[in-house]
């Protein structure tokens, strides 16, 4: 019993968290213990043995695919040249957008940043008009050209200032921004606080717009949060023939095993409502489910749709 | 220490630029602190295709964080706190979901087949014995590996891991006597 005891603290020892009571006693049963102290020496010998190994093998390829789905997460905020990314052309027209980031609606306050560049030719001077500059942030100047002799200078840039909406959720414009921000918002942190907020008033309040893009975003956003999120939203709405599309594509397409399986446990729990037509969407596609690379989608697939009658 | 001082320097100034919305600032960065954050996400997750998932989260929480970013503690601090942040959450989702994890041995071995050699370390272990050490690392439990990777590589106390983790320390230092019963047992011919 008292070696059973001791060698649990053995770990602790190790790496000199024991005290009090238990490292005295420790201490004492390994002057007497050649056992335990032969144990206490093979984890010293494990310390140095993974001490050596260092850091796991870093793959380049693992580590630019991990820059490259930054950089299409992080889409028009980045410039090309992120990380080795081909730089961007300059181009010579420079296009208007206007994007706006939504805000927390209710009694949490938040910014939208209004983001505005510059297009067509000539100067457009004109937009800077009325913006008050303590509130305006300069980014992403380019120069563009100058004349040979140094007297004029043509640029683009980016104004930014804060914007702050306030309001219900189920404001009308609230569900537009909200849903614009779901679907095109370039700052993945942003769709994913978007999805969020879009869950806030509730199943049968979500708008049809917001429904659609939270559809759109479980199914087509680059960033695996984002398509979570929506995901975990969705699954809290009525199912409908084209949630249940949505789910399905996520299970045959998604590259991410964890959202195949939250896919398929959103369809699990549909399972009451299925008609002859969803039943017969997952029969059609009964062999693929089966064959999924992810072990927990093949028995589900195979054993609670089986057993529910579903395939 | 003239050096050391002009790094510190060049990071302090790399971050007031970032937060001023210098991309190129913040691209730089990026690039000082990747491969720290993918291998780590690597080591708590075992798995690639998480660690990208994990470094991406990183970066875009970092990127829209840094204008709250105080600097009580170092940069490199604070984004390694996010990763270990974003990888637990990871690793806690992948729980809820009873993922059976796909052990495959082969694809470790032969990534291992030839060590870096870039750095001291890989001068101590051979190659198969690296790719023993790394394999066994790798099919450790979620909860095994995240308490083992903090309290031996991260150096982070018991205590805190518990408090990082929400439970018990405890539970941490049975999962902690488990991972180093369970290498031990699967590395016993080399010690």
């Amino acid at each position: 019993m008292r070696h059973k005891f001791i060698r649990r603290q053995l770990p602790v020892l190790l790496y000199g968290e024991l005290t009090g009571w238990k490292r005295a006693l420790t201490d004492r049963h390994l002057r007497r213990c050649e056992e335990c102290r032969r144990e206490y020496r093979q984890l010293q010998a494990l310390h140095g043995l993974l001490s050596a190994a260092g850091e796991p093998p870093l793959r380049e390829e693992d580590l630019q695919a991990a820059r490259q789905a930054l950089r299409t997460a992080a889409g028009t905020r980045w410039s090309g040249s992120l990380i080795g990314a081909p730089a961007r052309e300059r181009r010579s027209k420079r296009r208007v957008v206007v994007a706006a980031v939504p805000a927390l609606a209710g009694a949490a306050a938040g910014f939208a940043i209004a983001t505005l560049a510059w297009s067509g030719g000539g100067d457009d001077r004109a937009l800077l008009e009325g913006l008050p500059p303590e509130q305006l942030r300069i980014e992403n100047v380019r120069f563009l050209g100058n004349d040979d002799a140094g007297q004029e200078v043509e640029l683009s840039l980016e104004a930014v200032r804060p914007v702050r909406i306030r309001g219900s959720v189920e404001d009308p414009e609230i569900q537009r921004l909200l849903a614009r921000a779901i679907l095109s918002e370039g700052n993945a942190g942003v769709r994913l606080r978007a999805v969020r907020v879009a869950r806030t008033p509730g199943p049968d309040a979500v708008d049809p717009e917001i429904r659609r893009a939270l559809l759109t975003a479980m199914t087509t956003d680059e960033n695996a949060g984002v398509r979570m999120a929506a995901l975990e939203v969705v699954r809290q709405l009525p199912l409908n023939r084209e949630s249940r599309d949505a789910l399905l594509h996520v299970i045959l397409y998604d590259v991410n095993a964890g959202l195949r399986m939250a896919a398929i446990d959103a369809l699990e729990q549909f399972m009451t409502e299925f008609t002859q037509e969803d039943e017969a969407a997952l029969r059609n596609h009964r062999g693929e489910l089966e064959s999924d690379d992810n072990a927990y989608v093949r028995w589900k697939a195979k054993t609670v749709l089986l057993e529910r009658g579903a395939l | 220490m003239g050096d050391r001082n002009e790094k510190k320097t060049s990071e302090g100034e790399l971050l007031r630029e970032a937060r001023a919305g210098n991309q190129r600032a913040f691209e730089e960065l990026l690039r000082r602190h990747e491969r720290r954050v993918f291998s780590l996400a690597l080591r708590l997750t075992g798995s690639p295709d998480e660690a990208q998932d994990i470094y991406q989260e990183v970066f875009l929480r970092v990127f829209t964080g840094l204008a709250r970013f105080r600097g009580q503690s170092a940069f490199s601090t604070w984004v390694h706190r996010i990763t270990i942040n974003v990888s637990m959450t990871h690793l806690e989702m992948r729980r809820k979901r009873g993922q059976i994890e796909q052990l495959t041995a082969g694809p470790m071995l032969e990534e291992v087949g030839t060590p870096r050699q870039d750095t001291p370390e890989s001068h101590l272990l051979s190659g198969e014995t690296g790719a023993r050490v790394q394999d066994a690392l790798r099919t450790l439990p979620p909860q095994q590996r995240l308490v083992f990777t903090l309290r031996h590589y991260e150096g982070y106390k018991l205590r805190e891991i518990a408090r990082m983790m929400g439970c018990r320390e405890g539970t941490v230092k049975r999962y902690l006597f488990d991972a180093t019963h369970s290498l031990r047992q699967r590395l016993h011919d080399l010690l």
